[in-house]
């Protein structure tokens, strides 16, 4: 049972395979043992859950999430409920409102099963977390879940769970995607409301689906997606129909490769990875084309963390005052950035954008359908190397982490990391595809061809 | 690193006082908001001033797929 994607789990519920209460015991039973045991679990919702497994009716309602348990990093507030998005400071309080995205889950029959561990306050990429737990990564304890929706990408690749929200504002899905080896969607900025999902950086948040599947993850994605009035942020562009262009292939499609930036200084290992992926879409039909990058498409990572520090201080700086010491020094650190940051350079940096993207997008999608990128230069890195802290040289060690997802965020633009198999250290590695605003269809399809391909989507930890 | 922005660090520093923020702090955060700083002045790029309510929204929104065509 836990080995079916959500769609098959779908499939298998309605055909009444099993029951609602069966998948939803079986489900609990594995986030207790194998979650637990990972440090994925911040807490359960064990009595709900399986009162609404029992309700949920398969018959009643079409919608293929009815009945499916879910779980989610804990930074999406339902009411009544307490979410600690991972800190100290956060771990008594409890929401007066729920989110948009938890709200559109639940109207699907969706069962939302536990809150996932995360880094503090969604201001990390590696996993660590220096006042709560830190995830591990079920491939190997020993190595970097990702972060911050550590818990997510690793419920989801350690399958305790079908599916798994996320945020991510320099790379927080695709990171711990590529790390876990699992399909994280990072969709493009305003595609999905925020109302009630912890802020950190109102410019760059994004929200997205954690899956095991490219078809589950644009099932996901297509439920949440969409204007809402409580997030006047969320755009009022179409939705499109992800699941009916997903097995379109990608004959005649072309796919762009930067020149420069993005596939410089990379590990061996991923470098390799990024031209057997060129030459798998080559060999399924689609155009390899070489793009050029906008003279400023370096900077955008630095400017993309200046943001980040700043909005990210405006939030905290109450806290920062008054409860400084409940914060990790890293936390604390990069939120320091921001209050040194003068507010006329933060709009600067906020102003460069809508020139850089319409260099980005005359230079790419005048001539290709999406661009490829790695997640990561390197392997999945250990947590011994990457635990820094807050020691001196630790902001250029974080910013290059995030060096080929957060221009992204930058620009606003939906990015698909994508499972590439194995490295030679055994931990999965991933690439990620970058689209054109509100194109997320685009990316499922590209990503479809691949998966359907490779088959990286079944590999399993064990 | 400017003799100004060091000022200014250390004056922002010292509104911290409760956290015993001193000399010894590490200066990580202080070289980042400089090296971020710098790199903008690197950019070549027109004033503010010049530039209309909801530039980027609007790029954003304008790149979007228009037809069927475009899109998956």
């Amino acid at each position: 049972m836990h080995n079916l994607s959500l769609s098959e789990v779908s499939a298998a519920l309605r055909a009444k395979k099993f029951s609602g209460p069966e998948l939803m015991t079986n489900t609990l039973k594995r986030l207790n043992s194998i979650g637990r045991n990972l440090n994925l679990i911040v807490d359960m919702n064990e009595e709900d859950a399986l009162r609404q497994a029992k309700q949920a009716d398969p018959g009643k309602s079409r919608h293929p999430l009815n009945g499916i348990p879910l779980a989610h990093k804990d930074m999406f507030y339902r009411t009544g409920r307490i979410s600690a998005c991972g800190s100290k400071i956060l771990k008594t309080v409890k929401a007066t409102s729920t989110a948009t995205v938890l709200k559109r889950l639940d109207r699907a029959g969706a069962i939302d099963t536990a809150r996932l561990s995360m880094v503090e306050f969604a201001l990390g990429v590696t996993g660590h977390n220096d006042v709560a737990k830190t995830a591990h990564n079920p491939w190997h304890k020993d190595h970097i879940p990702g972060g911050s929706s550590s818990g997510s990408a690793a419920a989801v690749s350690a399958r305790v769970i079908y599916a798994a929200l996320g945020s991510d504002t320099g790379g927080s899905i695709r990171i711990p995607a590529c790390c876990t080896g699992v399909v994280g969607m990072k969709p493009t900025w305003g595609r999905v409301s925020r109302f009630a999902a912890m802020p950190l950086s109102a410019s760059l948040d994004t929200i997205g689906p954690l899956t095991r599947t490219v078809r589950d993850n644009a099932l996901v994605f297509e439920t949440i997606a969409g204007a809402d009035d409580n997030d006047p942020t969320s755009s009022r562009t179409p939705v499109p129909d992800c699941l009916s262009s997903l097995e379109n292939g990608v004959r005649g499609l072309k796919i762009g490769v930067p020149e420069s930036y993005f596939l410089h200084g990379l590990d061996r290992e991923i470098e390799n990875m990024i031209a057997h992926t060129l030459q798998i879409y080559q060999r399924l039909g689609a155009e390899i084309i070489h793009v050029e990058m906008p003279p400023d498409m370096a900077k955008t990572n630095a400017l993309n963390s200046l943001i980040i520090a700043t909005e990210g201080a405006a939030l905290h700086a109450k806290w920062m005052k008054t409860r400084g010491n409940d914060y990790g020094p890293q936390t604390f650190a990069r939120l320091l950035t921001g209050t040194l940051t003068p507010a006329t350079r933060y709009l600067e940096a906020l102003d460069l954008r809508h020139g850089i993207l319409a260099q980005f997008a005359d230079n790419v999608f005048s001539r290709v359908d999406a661009m490829i990128a790695p997640v990561l230069k390197t392997p999945t890195p250990t947590l011994k190397d990457t635990d820094f802290g807050d020691k001196p040289g630790f902001s250029d060690l974080v910013r290059d982490l995030g060096f080929a997802t957060r221009p992204f965020n930058y620009l606003g633009l939906p990015a698909l990391s994508m499972p590439a198999g194995l490295t030679e250290n055994g931990l999965p590695t991933g690439f990620q595809l970058i689209g054109r605003p509100f194109n997320e269809d685009m990316l499922y399809r590209m990503g479809r061809a691949y998966e359907r391909e490779t088959g990286y989507c079944d590999m399993d930890p064990g | 690193m400017s003799d100004d922005l060091n000022q200014r660090a250390t004056c922002w520093l010292k509104d911290f006082q409760n956290l015993n923020i001193g000399p010894d702090q590490n200066r990580d955060p202080v070289q980042a908001a400089y090296q971020g700083c710098r790199l903008l002045d690197a950019t070549d790029a027109p004033p503010l001033f010049e530039t209309a309510p909801g530039a980027f929204e609007k790029c954003l929104h304008d790149l979007a797929p228009k037809s069927e065509a475009d899109s998956a």
